[in-house]
């Protein structure tokens, strides 16, 4: 898991899951890398195979980091069943979703 | 990581480390393995999520002293279907029929076990004491081929084995089942006893293995617990007070019993030395399990055994609860007839005495030549101890008697007709009251005094030739007399109720009938109806009424109309407490000539 910070974009990279063994890995990575100035944060999901309940609480816990200074949570490339995952728990309206490259 | 395959081909068993990254890979293994059985790629995301949330569940609520005992996961896959079965070794805990997502979206937790829901058909939990175990079931959303497999015939194996395996199973549901058919059957030819509770009880011992059973059964108020039934004739088990916290209670049961949770009994939780359980000795392992019908307590039925090597099973401890919880419903049902029946014969017996009370009253009140009457009764239960009389002394006058028996319901109204047979049987002494109300009480005291009872009463003689009422009371509320200017004279409240001394002698005092008189006798019923504020009607506002100048010459009839009018509209909408009964008398030289047949003169309400 690595992050990249970039103007007001705080972006998470490399991971192919997102579960309960490394949720709190996730919230770490957040929590010591992300600025005042950042006001998004980019989760890179293209190699993201699978998420878990504990995993969508790392995502929220990041929503609610930028959430107080305007910004939002953006989901890139998130696979068929990640986005059905999103859909169930009614947490698809939380998040932006962008489609990956 | 330890993995061990117990059975190859269509079932797969892991016993994984209790932590996360072991559940998670035994999620991807059994992916894998759903994978080569046929199963699409929704089925298999949708097993891999299922499997790491019910693996995340048994892991992070693990206790750690369990940590070292492994998670089992188990896979069975038909052509139809597919089971996971996941056996932790947690505290338990109670699976919603419906689990819900949280109520707050911005949660962090608390939506695993709406994923396994969504995600699946059916989800069942089974607590046991040791261990608890998760059963989710989905059907394949594309059916399974008939397979090519060379090693065709090991899987057929694989495949009895796994028959054997349910039938086991539905050998186990069938014998609880079966017995509470028989149960069910017996109960519609009767309703629930004690025979058949013990019966029953024995039966439910056989099916768990266990070496003994105790029942016992909660007061009505839920504040004690009975021994009823126990698999020891002699054990004598005395009664539990429900007291104090689910921490502080001093026995397993009562524990049980407040907390409305099962309490168990092991090696970790032996019986406190003062326990009632601790009768069946030790070693001992077993459940207290509280019997609760909605919201009230039936009682605990307790289960153990002289072991603890062996504690009951998930399976065992399920089947406990099907037969208790039946159990329980079935006592409660009981109760409730019971009750239900004896609510219907004290109103039977009420309807009766409340017939014989009004039996007891005159059909019509007797009018001598020159009077008028008027007299009204109205119970405030459905039988009261209020009574009232008036008998024709042929060439004498007129014997009235108002009384009211200190009391309510059957008795009072039983000693109300004790009096009247008392009153009608001595008419000699109607001209002399005081002397009647001391005959009265001697014959009345030793009734009286052993029931602890007494009696008000007031009796006047009016007497047409002298025109003079002759007055006598035993603690009975003063009489009104009106004149004719309105002003009101109070009789004098002479002596003690009836029943309080045997030997006591009551006087009568004379009053003079002046023309255009009336006057009024009532029980304390009149005087103590209260409004909504709680205030009392009293004597001053009623006597403030009598003299009012509007009832200067009017009919008898209006009256006592207006009486009953003052007393409801002062009571508006509190309830009445007492019976509200009086008689009014009114010189009328206009009726005289001979006895007056008008409309009835006595209202009589219940």
């Amino acid at each position: 898991m690595r992050t990249h910070s970039s103007g007001e974009v705080l972006s998470v990279t490399d991971f192919t899951n997102l579960g309960a063994t490394n949720a709190g890995l996730f919230r770490d990575f957040v929590r010591a890398t992300l600025k005042p100035e950042h006001r998004f944060i980019e989760v890179d999901l293209q190699q993201a195979n699978f998420i878990d309940s504990e995993g969508l609480g790392a995502l929220i816990s990041a929503h609610k980091s930028v959430a107080p200074r305007g910004g939002c949570v953006r989901l890139i490339g998130a696979n068929a069943m990640v986005a059905e995952l999103f859909r169930l728990t009614r947490l698809d309206q939380l998040f932006e979703f962008v489609p990956g490259t | 990581m330890s993995t061990v395959t117990t059975t190859p081909g269509r079932s797969l068993n892991l016993a994984v480390p209790c932590d996360l990254a072991a559940v998670r890979e035994a999620a991807r293994q059994l992916r894998s393995f759903l994978e080569q059985q046929g199963l699409n790629g929704t089925d298999l995301d949708a097993w891999e999520l299922i499997t790491a949330e019910a693996g995340n569940n048994a892991v992070e609520h693990t206790p750690p002293e369990a940590l070292n005992i492994p998670v089992e996961l188990g896979m069975r896959v038909t052509p139809s279907d597919a089971e996971l079965v996941v056996v932790d070794h947690t505290p338990g805990f109670e699976l919603p029929d419906d689990p819900q997502l949280p109520d707050d979206p911005l949660s962090e937790s608390g939506r695993g076990l709406f994923l396994m829901r969504a995600l699946s058909d059916s989800v069942r939990y089974l607590r046991g004491r040791e261990e608890n175990v998760l059963v989710i079931k989905k059907r394949r959303t594309s059916q399974a081929t008939p397979s090519s497999d060379p090693q065709q015939s090991v899987e057929m194996a694989v495949l009895e084995t796994t028959i054997h395996t349910m039938t086991e199973e539905l050998a186990a549901s069938y014998e609880s089942l079966s017995a509470i058919f028989r149960f069910t059957a017996e109960l519609n030819r009767g309703s629930i006893n004690a025979e058949f509770t013990e019966r029953w009880l024995h039966e439910l011992r056989q099916i768990v293995a266990a070496d003994w059973f105790v029942l016992r059964l909660a007061d009505p108020f839920g504040a004690l617990l009975a021994v009823t039934h126990c698999s020891r004739n002699d054990a004598g088990l005395p009664p539990l007070i429900l007291k104090g916290t689910t921490q502080t209670a001093a026995s397993i049961e009562s524990r049980a019993a407040i907390s409305r949770q099962d309490m168990w009994f092991d090696a970790a939780n032996p019986f406190a030395s003062d326990d009632p359980l601790a009768l069946f000795g030790s070693p001992a392992s077993g459940l207290a399990h509280p019997l609760y019908v909605n919201t009230e307590l039936v009682g605990v039925l307790s289960v153990g055994r002289f072991t603890r090597q062996h504690p009951f099973t998930a399976g065992q401890v399920n089947i406990i609860h099907t037969f208790a919880d039946f159990l329980g419903i079935q006592i409660r049902n009981a109760r409730i007839q019971e009750e239900h029946l004896r609510t219907r014969l004290v109103t039977r017996e009420l309807e009766i005495a409340a017939t014989i009370q009004r039996s007891l009253l005159p059909v019509r009140l007797p009018e001598p030549d020159g009077f008028r009457l008027a007299g009204f009764c109205e119970s405030a239960s459905k039988v009261g101890g209020d009574y009232f009389d008036a008998v024709l002394v042929p060439d004498h006058g007129l014997l009235l008697v108002i009384a009211d028996v200190m009391g309510k319901g059957v008795p009072a109204a039983m000693f109300a007709a004790i009096f009247r047979s008392h009153v009608h049987a001595r008419p000699d002494l109607a001209v002399n009251p005081g002397e009647f109300l001391t005959w009265l009480n001697r014959a009345l005291y030793p009734d009286l005094d052993r029931v602890e009872m007494f009696v008000t009463a007031q009796v006047v003689f009016l007497d047409q030739k002298r025109r003079e009422l002759r007055i006598a009371s035993a603690g009975h509320c003063p009489l009104l007399v009106r004149h004719a200017d309105g002003t009101i004279k109070e009789g004098d409240a002479d002596g003690p109720p009836l029943g309080i001394d045997g030997d006591l002698v009551f006087t009568d005092h004379t009053e003079p009938v002046h023309e255009g008189m009336c006057f009024l006798m009532y029980t304390d019923g009149l005087i103590e109806a209260r409004n909504p504020a709680g205030e009392l009607l009293g004597l001053e506002r009623l006597k403030s009424w009598f003299g009012s100048p509007h009832l200067k010459g009017a009919p008898v009839a209006a009256i006592e109309a207006g009486l009953v009018k003052l007393a409801r509209e002062f009571q508006g909408s509190a309830p009445a407490a007492d019976d509200l009964t009086f008689v009014l008398v009114a010189d009328d030289p206009a009726s005289a000539g001979g006895a007056h047949v008008g409309p009835g003169n006595l209202h009589v309400a219940y």
